[in-house]
């Protein structure tokens, strides 16, 4: 008989090592039958094992469920609160807030000077505008983020997002007459189907692209295919980017290096909040001479089922 | 669970309190928004699968055994009944570790 010794157990993350000691001349049939013996009482401790974390696994969804049950209840009477009040409630952050205006702002486009070359006249955004375009776009997404519940109905395709942005652009901003300032959706421009438009004279003063992140490739179309329009000499424009995956500052940063590595990138100007805004400037690829000053645009609206 | 243990550790007592406390921290780490876009059920599993132990599932069916030569003393030294102690003072031979491999999942 060789001398006993413990045995040892030892975990490596994917095997349960039993080891026994054991004598050279030993017969083996005896080292086997110990060693079996060994995995008997490990199969037997792992059933008792498996039945406390099963009672575990019990106690603690009933104590999970009772929390988050709480947390919503304290949701809930908030929201039933501020329903209730007679006194005014407090305005969103004029910072966060999502103006629908009385009176929509007229947008006027600029005359440039003609090229050097003694082209025809040229036509553009103003930045104000723009700037105020972009502050409008943000805060939709803002307010997409900040209500998913309420984004989910939003999110079956680039379409019906773009829909509803275009009814909010619609009712910030017109034409110089009082007429309606966008066009998109149905329409065919250039070589790909446009989202959001300011076109004047046949040319695109404003572009706005609706995309969900499908990964850098479908990306780099979508870069491809915003270059694709028909534009003045300075266009402005904009893609607003959804994100639905749960990594999104590696989506966000993979969209930025996608622009900022693309052939017909000028420009990468340095964003002060990288995760909100990135600005670019293009070049389009008909016309040297005509840039396409480009925001990066982020939201980020976790899909849920 | 009741009888000897085979492995040193938490006991579960100790495993159930901490399991508790990391599902409290998760609840409490919900974000409004989170909560608001997710089912209670859906958050419930959510919680239940990070911080929650997974059953343990042994493959014996595919378990393998291994042996290797290792310093094993001469049966002179101190025992504490039927258990070897070994002793250092005492010249080593050389004995076989037989180890048996069983493939788990789990915890």
């Amino acid at each position: 008989m060789p001398p006993t010794t413990p045995p040892e157990a030892t975990l490596t993350g994917r095997d349960v090592i039993l080891s026994v000691m054991t004598d050279p001349d030993a017969a083996v049939q005896v080292v086997e039958k110990q060693l079996l013996g060994l995995e008997e009482n490990l199969q037997q401790w792992v059933v008792g094992v498996n039945a406390d974390i099963a009672t575990l696994e019990h106690q603690t969804r009933a104590l999970v469920r009772n929390l988050l049950a709480r947390r919503l209840g304290v949701l809930r009477q908030r929201d039933t609160m501020a329903a209730t009040f007679t006194i005014p409630v407090r305005p969103v952050d004029p910072d966060r807030a999502l103006e629908i205006p009385v009176r929509r702002t007229a947008v006027v486009l600029n005359s440039s000077p003609s090229a050097p070359t003694g082209g025809p006249q040229e036509w553009s955004l103003t930045d104000a505008i723009y700037e105020q375009m972009i502050t409008t776009i943000t805060r939709f997404g803002h307010a997409l983020e900040r209500r998913p519940a309420s984004a989910r109905l939003l999110l079956p395709d680039e379409e019906t997002l773009r829909d509803w942005l275009m009814f909010l652009l619609s009712t910030n901003y017109e034409a110089p007459d009082g007429s309606e300032l966008f066009v998109g959706g149905e329409t065919v421009n250039g070589e790909g189907k446009t989202d959001i438009l300011i076109r004047h004279q046949d040319r695109n003063a404003f572009i706005g692209e609706c995309k969900f992140w499908h990964g850098p490739k479908k990306f780099g179309e979508a870069i491809d295919q915003l270059l694709g329009y028909t534009v003045w000499r300075d266009t402005k424009a904009a893609i607003i980017l959804f994100i639905t995956s749960r990594n999104a500052t590696a989506a966000i940063d993979s969209a930025g290096g996608c622009l900022e590595r693309h052939s017909r990138c000028n420009k990468a100007k340095v964003p002060a909040d990288p995760a909100r805004r990135r600005d670019y400037v293009f070049t389009s690829p008909h016309d040297d001479q005509r840039a396409i000053s480009l925001a990066l645009l982020p939201a980020v609206l976790p899909r849920t089922n | 669970m009741t009888g000897d243990r085979l492995f040193i550790g938490p006991t579960v007592v100790e495993v159930a309190r901490s399991c508790e406390e990391a599902a409290n921290r998760a609840v409490a780490a919900f974000t409004e928004a989170e909560l608001l876009a997710n089912s209670l059920d859906q958050l419930v599993e959510a919680v239940i699968a990070a911080k929650v132990a997974h059953p343990i599932i042994l493959k014996t069916q595919d378990h393998s055994i291994g042996t290797e030569v290792v310093a094993f003393p001469e049966r002179r030294g101190l025992t504490v009944g039927s258990i070897y102690m070994p002793n250092a003072v005492l010249p080593a031979r050389e004995a076989l570790k037989a180890s048996l491999y069983i493939p788990y999942t789990g915890t």
